[in-house]
């Protein structure tokens, strides 16, 4: 092929056509020795990326992914060949140092593009196009390109690899191709989601435009549910993807309502005002609600008293005195809702003594609450649909989704298994799309016997058996639900398993004191575990029960302190201890000063204030005494009151 | 537009004529190395560098210990050339009317006297200045104007020395005492500094045997003064090549230590580089090597080779490269390792 290419290189006849040859040449040549040197390399990393990404669950680590790496590789050493490549004179004088010319070309080339060349640079040219013809010859040889195998062959082997299955991870079971079984689940879905299609003609209190939503779901509805229905999807997650989207778009309708339905806010100083007035007062308090039906119900009342015939000259004066501190209470905001407008135009009405009229405003208010109730069903309707069109599009994923569920709740009944395993984690169980286990009928979980249970926040203890230990033991799944009835990893046994009750130790986990798995250790009682605190000895238990090795526990419901004996799956552990608090204790009319106090639960309490009133007074006496010690007194004068403080000492020291 | 000086033919008008003259001019030089050769054992490189210094109409510096046959050499050279010879024996009293020439009176034959110009031995066409660093700087100084603009001036009257010119100087490493090293400004003046190694044995031997009957050998003329003055024409029609002039720019910048381009040692050890006449030394040495090595134009080899002697004295060592008696050899080897030729950064790309 060298040769070839040789070939189609015409003999130059000036230097500069052979510049352009030798640059040509030198640009092949670093192009292939670039690829040489790096070819090994980028195989090798390629190949790493390959495996890594595979190992990562990559299904897409493929030719499609390195055949274009592998172009980009050509692509870059080429470009970068062409950048740093010698053009015209350099490029000669790059052959002439392989040849050993000297800079025979490359002088010949700068003297041959001068205008008028001098005696010794025609010399020079001369015998330089004498020796060009020879020179060109061997162009090859001087300047070789260098190609190796190795430029193909690991190249090649990263390409069998990526063409290769191997480490591809399988195809998971909601991204397979639908076969019959999944298009008739589909396509009962679609029926379901069918059905559902009329829960959009019952929506009411809608506006316009939003109804011509409603209509774009409609039709939306009959999209999706008629490709459902031919299985014009490709996998379940596909199908999945559908329903999700309308739902999506049911919600966001959904929300749409909600946004637009005004409520008054809390802070509202005209619905304080009403509140207060005997007239008012239900009318005010369904305004602070969020009930719209309760709204519209007080204000219909309202209109209907403003409108009685037997409305008394005091009612009147009583409802216009309400009104009118009502708007003035009223703030900015008060004044623009519709209710804040309805007590205005009602307080405008009865002060030019029209209650009939006033009683219209209120009429009006109960038609908006009227509405306003029917948009919020609406919207509620709406949320319920996206809702049932997410379980069904669950089920298509996780047909047994709904068998579970009722497993889980035997479970539950019968050991209360339903309750922990959904503390399990510190998470809410959510099914699993990809498990298809069922739970067995007596309720022991399949699973590895001794394995540890799956890690998550706050995460009990097994109600019956022993804490594994460490707390939180480490297991691969991070923070993944467990599902129930499914493969549970790591769950291990269920009360009843193992001789008396304890599993069997778990590998990986250190021991813990008060677990039993450390000699001596498990007789510390109450070695429960603190949520989210790891194991402290002592320190009581959180929601779950403690796991100490004294004979009488761990068969009991639960013990009389937190963190001794444990409790039934599903009963109710002793209550936690409540954490320390700080309070103040006022001084006594006897007493000065406030004191804090600390206060522990079930321990010594120990109040005091800071300084008892009779030592003041103590010290208050004996600072006088002293001051009259020191005042010039007759004799008997001076007896008499040291005889007034002994006394008032004898009595300071029986009293204390 | 090359004016050849007087009594130098023209220079060639047609490829085919420079061509033949190259080839002449090889083979002069060729006979003038033999000839040498036949007085002077060893010492190949002195010879060549001298002889290209004196077809470069330069002057040379041979630095050297006593004895290596420097005058010798400068003697045998006039001789192959048949050109004028004088010598000029420095020293400290050496006064440079002694050198340059005097205003004598002198009487004519009717009784009249007058001043008349008693030209020295500078008035020779090959000058030998032997222990040029013995004379005072005062001297020294008087020879700036010989060797630069080939003319004495004194007692307002400007003469002409004879062409061709050149200087051939030595001095003596060793014995510093009483002596003026050479200024700057002098050095530069020299287009080569060149080593007188010390022989080999064999070259000794060899020594030996041809002064053992204390006669020297007869030395033929090889040339004449007019060939030699063509022959110097000839030299500057060989072409070099833009690229190779921006290497030989390169080269003299790097010996700069305030430049960008200079190595590590040039800025560690070298207080001023070499001067633009340091370039023209480096481009009329690479000319007479191309020549003498049968091609037409200046190859970076050429250059490489001749920048020793050609930088060697114009490179100034500062107090730290004095300190560690750095030989300025060493950086000039570090220089042409640092400055890439033309082709050699594009080489380094290439399998």
């Amino acid at each position: 092929m060298e040769q070839q290419n040789d070939s189609r290189e015409r003999q130059p006849e000036t230097f500069e056509q052979a510049a352009a040859g030798v640059s040509r040449r030198l640009l092949v040549s670093r192009w292939v020795r670039g690829m040489r040197r790096t070819a090994i390399p980028v195989a090798l990393v390629g190949l790493i990326a390959v495996i890594v990404l595979r190992v990562m669950g990559a299904r897409w680590a493929d030719l499609l992914i390195v055949v274009p790496a592998l172009l980009a590789w050509v692509g870059v050493v080429f470009g970068m060949s062409w950048y740093r490549c010698p053009t015209g004179g350099e490029a000669l004088g790059v052959w002439d140092n392989r040849a050993g010319r000297g800079e025979t070309f490359l002088s010949a080339h700068w003297f041959e593009s001068q205008g008028q060349p001098t005696v010794g640079q025609r010399l020079h040219i001369d015998k330089a196009r004498a020796g060009l013809a020879a020179a060109w010859g061997k162009l090859r040889s001087d300047l070789p390109l260098g190609f190796d195998h190795r430029i193909w062959i690991a190249p090649l082997v990263l390409l069998l690899f990526a063409a290769s299955p191997f480490l591809v991870s399988p195809l998971a079971a909601e991204d397979k191709p639908l076969d019959a079984d999944a298009k008739a689940q589909v396509a009962s879905i679609s029926e379901l989601i069918a059905e559902r299609r009329e829960m959009l003609d019952e929506l009411r209190g809608l506006e316009p435009d939003e109804q011509e939503k409603v209509e774009e779901l409609k039709e939306k509805l009959d999209e999706t549910v008629r490709k459902l229905k031919e299985a014009d999807v490709e996998s379940r997650r596909d199908a999945l993807s559908q329903i999700e989207s309308l739902a999506n778009e049911i919600n966001k309708l959904a929300a749409s309502l909600s946004e637009s339905n005004s409520e008054a806010g809390g802070k509202s100083g005209m619905i304080e005002e009403l509140e207060r007035h005997t007239d008012t007062a239900s009318f005010g308090s369904a305004l602070r609600t969020s009930k719209t039906e309760e709204k519209a119900k007080e204000s219909e009342k309202l209109a209907e008293r403003l409108e009685s015939d037997k409305l008394t000259l005091d009612e009147k004066q009583r409802l216009k005195n309400a009104f009118d501190k009502a708007m003035k209470a009223a703030n900015d905001l008060d004044r623009k809702t519709p209710e804040g407008k309805a007590v205005k135009a009602a307080d405008d009405q009865v002060k030019a003594d029209q209650p009939k009229q006033a009683a219209k405003a209120f009429r009006k208010l109960a038609d908006q609450f009227k509405q306003q109730a029917k948009r919020e069903a609406a919207a509620k309707k709406l949320e319920q649909l996206a809702q049932k069109f997410r379980a069904g599009g669950q089920q298509l994923v996780n047909p047994n989704q709904g068998q579970m569920r009722k497993l889980a709740a035997a479970g539950g009944q019968n050991n209360g298994n339903n309750g922990a395993m959904r503390r399990l984690g510190g998470q809410p169980l959510a099914p699993n799309p990809l498990a298809g286990g069922q739970m067995p009928p007596n309720g022991q979980i399949p699973g590895n016997p001794g394995a540890q249970p799956p890690a998550g926040g706050a995460q009990p203890p097994i109600p019956g058996g022993q804490m594994p230990p460490g707390g939180q033991p480490p297991m691969a799944g991070g923070n993944q639900p467990p599902i129930p009835g499914s493969q549970l990893p790591g769950a291990g046994q269920i009360p009843g398993q193992f001789p008396g009750g304890q599993l069997p130790p778990m590998a990986g986990g250190p021991p813990i004191p008060g677990t039993g798995q450390m000699p001596g250790a498990g007789q510390m009682p109450g070695a429960g575990q603190m949520p989210g605190a790891g194991l402290v000895p002592g320190a009581g238990a959180g929601a779950g029960a403690g796991a100490g090795l004294i004979p009488g526990q761990g068969a009991g419901n639960g013990g009389q302190q937190a963190g001794n004996g444990s409790a039934a799956l599903g009963g109710a552990a002793t209550a936690q201890n409540r954490a320390s608090a700080t309070g103040t204790v006022n001084a006594g009319p006897r007493n000065q000063g406030a004191s804090i106090v600390r206060e522990i639960e079930a321990a010594p309490r120990n109040e005091q204030t800071a300084r008892a009133t009779r030592k003041a007074v103590s010290d208050f006496i004996a600072a006088e005494q002293a001051a009259l010690e020191a005042e010039e007194l007759p004799l008997s004068r001076r007896d008499q009151v040291r005889e007034y403080f002994l006394q008032l000492n004898q009595q300071l020291g029986d009293t204390q | 537009m090359t004016i050849a000086p007087e009594g130098a033919g023209q220079p060639p008008a047609t490829p085919e004529e420079m061509e033949q003259a190259i080839a002449g001019f090889c083979e002069c030089f060729s006979e003038l190395r033999t000839e040498i050769k036949r007085a002077i054992v060893g010492q190949d490189k002195l010879i060549d560098d001298c002889l290209t210094v004196i077809f470069s109409q330069g002057h040379a510096l041979l630095e050297g210990v006593p004895g290596l046959g420097k005058t010798y050499l400068v003697r045998t050279i006039s001789e192959a050339l048949d050109v004028s010879f004088g010598r000029v024996q420095c020293t400290p009293d050496l006064m440079p009317a002694d050198i340059l020439g005097t205003q004598i009176i002198s009487e004519a034959e009717g009784g009249r006297r007058s001043f008349v110009f008693q030209k020295g031995p500078v008035f020779h066409s090959l000058l030998l200045v032997d222990e040029i660093n013995r004379a005072t700087p005062k001297t020294q100084a008087a020879l700036l104007e010989v060797m630069q603009e080939k003319r004495v001036t004194t007692g307002g009257e400007t003469h002409k020395l004879p062409e061709p010119f050149f200087v051939l100087a030595t001095q003596n490493p060793l014995e510093m005492e009483g002596t003026y090293p050479l200024p700057e400004a002098q050095l530069d003046r020299f287009l080569y500094k060149v080593r007188v190694p010390f022989p080999s044995g064999d070259d000794l031997v060899e020594i030996s045997n041809r002064t053992a009957g204390f006669n020297e050998q007869p030395i033929k003329r090889v040339t004449t003064r007019e060939k030699l003055m063509e022959m110097q024409q000839l030299v500057t029609q060989v072409p070099i090549a833009e690229p190779l002039l921006k290497y030989a720019a390169g080269i003299i910048l790097a010996t700069h230590p305030d430049q960008d381009a200079a190595p590590d040692p040039v800025k560690r050890f070298v207080s001023y580089g070499a001067s633009p006449r340091g370039m023209q030394a480096l481009i009329r040495g690479a000319r007479i090597r191309s020549v003498l090595d049968q091609r037409t134009c200046v190859s970076v080899d050429d250059l490489r080779s001749v920048a020793y002697p050609a930088l060697r004295h114009r490179i100034v060592l500062n107090f730290d490269g004095q300190a560690e008696s750095v030989d300025t050899d060493r950086i000039i080897d570090d220089i042409i390792t640092h400055v890439p030729a033309p082709a050699e950064l594009q080489t380094a790309g290439v399998a």
